[in-house]
């Protein structure tokens, strides 16, 4: 019987396993080993060129740019939603009115496509007749078509942006469920003892929040 | 509970593999694989239609997978790396091919094309050089195109102009009189990138000829000489006197057709592609729309005509060679299926039989045009290897952001293309 269950549990586990292995753990060796060797990604010859690849990196100047946008992409798209999922989640889970269908709002963006998002946001960047454009219009007076998704300078932050609105519903989400654990007698005694908001909020409900 | 045993796992293992490697015994024997870029405004429909005669004048069915413009340059070569070629895949002529063909990912047709007397079906200004690599056959060509100043007869005509510009200095007193008027004389989309190329193609064809193009392209000449600088200084004249449509790098191709044919914009540097997309939009050729060759600059250079050849090839682990013959032939050789094809992309047939009153007005001319020239240039990312293109293609774009740092991206360039030249 124990000999069945262990059966049972490898022919259970065999397709998740044979897909991660053959899609992420294949791939992952084999592009290390073609690192060690001048493959163009597409002729069947190539040559082992040893760490010859490894030393162009330093010359080579797409890469650091890649990396500097990676890491400007992980820092931001982390910390935004975060904090501003955050700041929502707080704002509402005290007794605001319509509270309910506020979070509805913030929260359906995540239950969109990627590809839905994308369009939203190609649209309000569009830079003849863009949501975001014509309000500065509107604003300044004056003719305004700066194209936000086309120029480098400023490109990686619109999508950013984008990014940032539709995961922040998520990490609302999170915080709300979180802050129905602080207990309510906590902060009725913070009150009492005259802490203000702020010092509520940094003092008791972060460290609670935190896991 | 059933049981399982180690033995039946390892049995049902190996079962599986094995009835996929005997799938191909009992597949079809007639069938053929396909794989094309001729999607949405690309012509997908027409394409499927000549599909149909195909089966229906043979005993082959064909099995197809289209795959978008943009993505099908990199999807095709992902499938080469994976020996997972179809039968038959569509393709630009000129350098792609030969890169391909050089890693003998392709089927040499020259006893096909000898046994279906293709020599004397295809049209001249393409056959050497969109047909032969490395000394043999390996692409059917189906239709070409040329690219040309396309403009909107209307926004010309509201201006005053009635005589269009051959050459440079009536070119730039066209652009001054539309400024004046209050219309942008130049559309360009060049989101993809592609279609800021011709600028360039034709700018330096103009400039420096076809011969020392061709020594860019094959890496013989620098992005840093003289003849590029100048080429590309005045494309920078242009953008700098407020010639070109604004955010260029933010539109695609078909947003700057639009910005033409509505009237924003005058004209737009593209191929006879842009005809069966106005068509598609309800334009008329000649009537609401036509073209002019791109100016002459230095006189005394051959008169060149740019564009890309659409063809097919064949795969050289190809499992239906036979049938993959059987259908380029037939792709090229029937006049009815090169008539219909041709006039449904808005291009020029590859096939000299077919009758040119099958072509619009427009149409007619840009047939006229290249029959006229004395070279026909594969645009600037079919006729320098892939590799290369990137590097160009970058450039352009970046070009379009910022021209004022042309010195410097094309000293840029100059190192990038070495290096991607030297790979």
């Amino acid at each position: 019987m124990e000999r069945e269950k262990r059966l049972w549990r490898l022919i259970l586990l065999a397709p998740p396993l044979i897909v991660f292995s053959t899609l992420v753990i294949w791939p992952l060796f084999s592009s290390f080993y073609y690192s060690f060797t001048n493959w163009n990604g597409f002729d069947p010859n190539y040559d082992y060129v040893g760490f010859e690849n490894f030393s162009r990196i330093w010359t080579d100047r797409l890469f650091f740019g890649a990396i500097v946008n990676t890491a400007i992409w992980m820092v931001a798209a982390i910390l935004l939603p975060t904090l501003l999922g955050l700041t929502l989640a707080l704002l509402l889970d005290s007794k605001v009115r319509g509270a309910k269908i506020f979070k509805t709002i913030f929260y359906l963006p995540i239950c969109l496509s990627a590809i839905v998002v994308g369009q939203i946001w190609i649209w309000i960047y569009q830079p003849d007749w863009g949501l975001l454009n014509t309000m500065i219009e509107q604003v300044t007076g004056e003719k305004f078509n700066y194209a936000w998704l086309a120029r480098p300078g400023s490109a990686l932050y619109s999508v950013i942006i984008a990014w940032s609105w539709q995961q922040t519903g998520l990490s609302m989400v999170i915080y709300l469920a979180g802050l129905t654990a602080v207990p309510s007698d906590l902060l009725e005694v913070c009150e009492i003892e005259g802490a203000s908001t702020w010092q509520k909020i940094r003092r008791v409900i972060i460290p609670l929040l935190t896991p | 509970m059933t049981r399982i045993t180690r033995r039946a796992l390892l049995g049902t293992a190996m079962a599986v593999p094995a009835i996929h490697l005997a799938g191909p015994l009992f597949a079809q024997s007639g069938e053929i694989t396909i794989s094309h870029y001729f999607t949405g405004e690309l012509g997908l429909k027409a394409f499927n239609e000549q599909i149909a005669r195909f089966e229906g004048a043979t005993d082959f069915t064909l099995k197809d997978s289209p795959v978008g413009h943009e993505d099908y340059k990199t999807d095709i070569l992902v499938r080469a790396s994976g020996n997972s070629l179809p039968d038959v895949f569509s393709y630009w002529a000129g350098a792609r091919v030969q890169f391909i063909a050089d890693s003998g990912a392709l089927h040499p047709i020259d006893d096909m094309w000898e046994k279906a007397g293709l020599g004397d079906v295809i049209a001249k200004s393409i056959a050497a050089s969109a047909t032969m690599y490395n000394g043999h056959r390996y692409l059917v060509p189906m239709n070409y195109h040329y690219s040309g100043m396309f403009y909107n007869k209307t926004v010309l005509a509201d201006a005053g102009v009635s005589e269009m510009p051959t050459d440079w200095d009536g070119f730039l007193a066209l652009c001054k009189t539309l400024k004046d008027a209050g219309v942008t004389p130049i559309a360009l989309g060049s989101a993809n990138r592609w279609p800021a190329q011709f600028w360039f193609d034709y700018l330096l064809l103009r400039t420096a000829g076809p011969d020392y193009r061709a020594k860019l392209m094959s890496g013989e000449a620098s992005y840093d000489d003289a003849e590029v600088q100048r080429a590309m200084g005045m494309w920078k004249d242009l953008t700098d006197a407020g010639y070109f449509t604004e955010n260029a790098n933010a539109d695609s191709w078909t947003d700057a057709s639009d910005k033409v044919a509505r009237g924003d914009a005058a004209m737009t540097l593209m191929g006879t592609w842009i005809t069966g997309y106005w068509n598609g939009l309800g334009l008329v050729a000649g009537q609401d729309y036509d073209f002019f060759p791109f100016p002459t600059i230095e006189a005394g250079l051959p008169v060149a005509s740019v564009g890309p050849v659409d063809g097919l090839v064949i795969a050289a682990n190809a499992s239906n060679v036979e049938g993959a013959e059987a259908f380029l032939d037939f792709m090229v050789s029937n006049t009815e299926v090169q008539a219909a094809w041709s006039k449904a992309q808005g291009a020029l047939s590859a096939n000299v039989n077919v009758d040119p009153s099958n072509y619009n007005s427009v149409m007619l001319k840009a047939f006229n045009t290249v029959d006229e020239s004395e070279v026909f240039a594969f645009n600037y990312d079919l006729a320098t290897p892939p590799p290369v293109a990137e590097v160009g293609l970058s450039m352009f774009a970046r070009f379009m952001d910022d021209p004022s740092q042309v010195g410097e991206i094309l000293s840029q360039a100059a190192t990038d293309a070495k290096a991607a030249f030297d790979q």
